[in-house]
């Protein structure tokens, strides 16, 4: 997986705050969240290339709820940016006709989906049908409520169209989640050989806090080796 | 190009919580065949988990540091 951090992590941070962030704590890319309804002019667009490409930073993803009327910037700002757009899943005729128009104009986009396996069925089939280079399969994971034995078969119903996992609580908040266990998921995902990004963002505004405190720090938590090794299991 | 084909194996353990952070790499070093590897990607040195594998392990993986430090450890662990 390629780290990455949601611009949602931090959302007072200015895009200089988010790209030094990344380059100290390691992360691959970043993912920016846009304001629902916006989608950034081309100038914009063009400087947050720029910077991003200084920095070292790929932005990896273009996150918005698409609206007819941003259609247009956001598919400038996709090309641009050579990032995804990632945007939620409609009707299946509507998800194709959208996916139609960005596989015409050469632009990325993926459609989110919860851990539903036969909702990922549909962006596959949708996939199949328009052109799998430019359409994908996005994958909201929210620990605290999916099941670690629903993994294996949404990775199955992904297969390779499978090009982004939001993982929310993927931060400070992992060391008090109960339910799926991050440890086993990154191992699924890496297992299956999953090397798009794998973006982390709060499960709640609440947790904005912890996760200003958590990214300021220069590096993680340590190791943890007297942990119980059974405390992990990949059987089912 | 898809992204979840012929790719090396790479488990970054830099969000694992501690706890889970070494049964996490020992059940992915489980599901390797012999002559097979892994990436691990981590915010420190690794070497007390070397240890863990030199004492649970021994003779069975191989281990090469791919890039180490100041941010980001990759190291390479395969299976004998």
């Amino acid at each position: 997986v390629r780290l990455t951090l949601s611009s949602s992590a931090a959302p007072e941070s200015t895009l200089g705050d988010l790209l030094e962030t990344c380059q100290r704590r390691g992360f691959a890319g970043l993912e920016l969240d846009v304001p629902s309804g916006q989608s950034g002019t081309e100038g914009a667009v063009e400087s947050v290339r720029r910077r991003a490409e200084g920095a070292g930073v790929r932005i990896t993803a273009l996150r918005m709820d698409l609206a007819g009327a941003t259609e247009e910037t956001s598919l400038v700002a996709a090309l641009a940016l050579g990032a995804p757009v990632v945007v939620p899943l409609v009707a299946e005729v509507e998800a194709r006709a959208l996916a139609e128009r960005y596989a015409a104009a050469g632009a990325r986009l993926a459609f989110i989906v919860r851990t539903n396996p036969d909702a990922a069925r549909i962006v596959r089939r949708i996939a199949d049908a328009v052109g799998p280079d430019s359409i994908g399969l996005g994958w909201d994971i929210r620990p605290e409520r999916d099941e670690s034995g629903a993994v294996p078969e949404m990775l199955a119903a992904a297969g390779s169209r499978l090009q982004y996992v939001r993982l929310y609580g993927g931060g400070p908040e992992t060391e008090t989640q109960t339910g799926l266990g991050v440890g086993a998921l990154i191992a699924r995902l890496a297992i299956a050989r999953f090397q798009g990004p794998l973006v982390l963002t709060p499960s709640d505004d609440r947790y904005h806090r912890a996760w200003s405190s958590w990214l300021g720090r220069r590096s993680g938590w340590g190791c943890g080796k007297t942990a119980d090794p059974d405390l992990v299991t990949l059987d089912s | 190009m898809p992204e979840t084909t012929q790719n090396p194996i790479e488990l970054d353990v830099r969000i694992i919580p501690p706890r889970e952070k070494h049964p996490t790499i020992f059940q992915t070093f489980e599901t390797l065949e012999p002559g097979e590897s892994f990436i691990l990607v981590n915010d420190h040195d690794p070497f007390p988990l070397r240890y863990q594998f030199q004492a649970e392990r021994e003779g069975q993986f191989e281990w090469e540091y791919l890039e180490e430090g100041p941010t980001v450890w990759r190291v390479r662990i395969g299976k004998r």
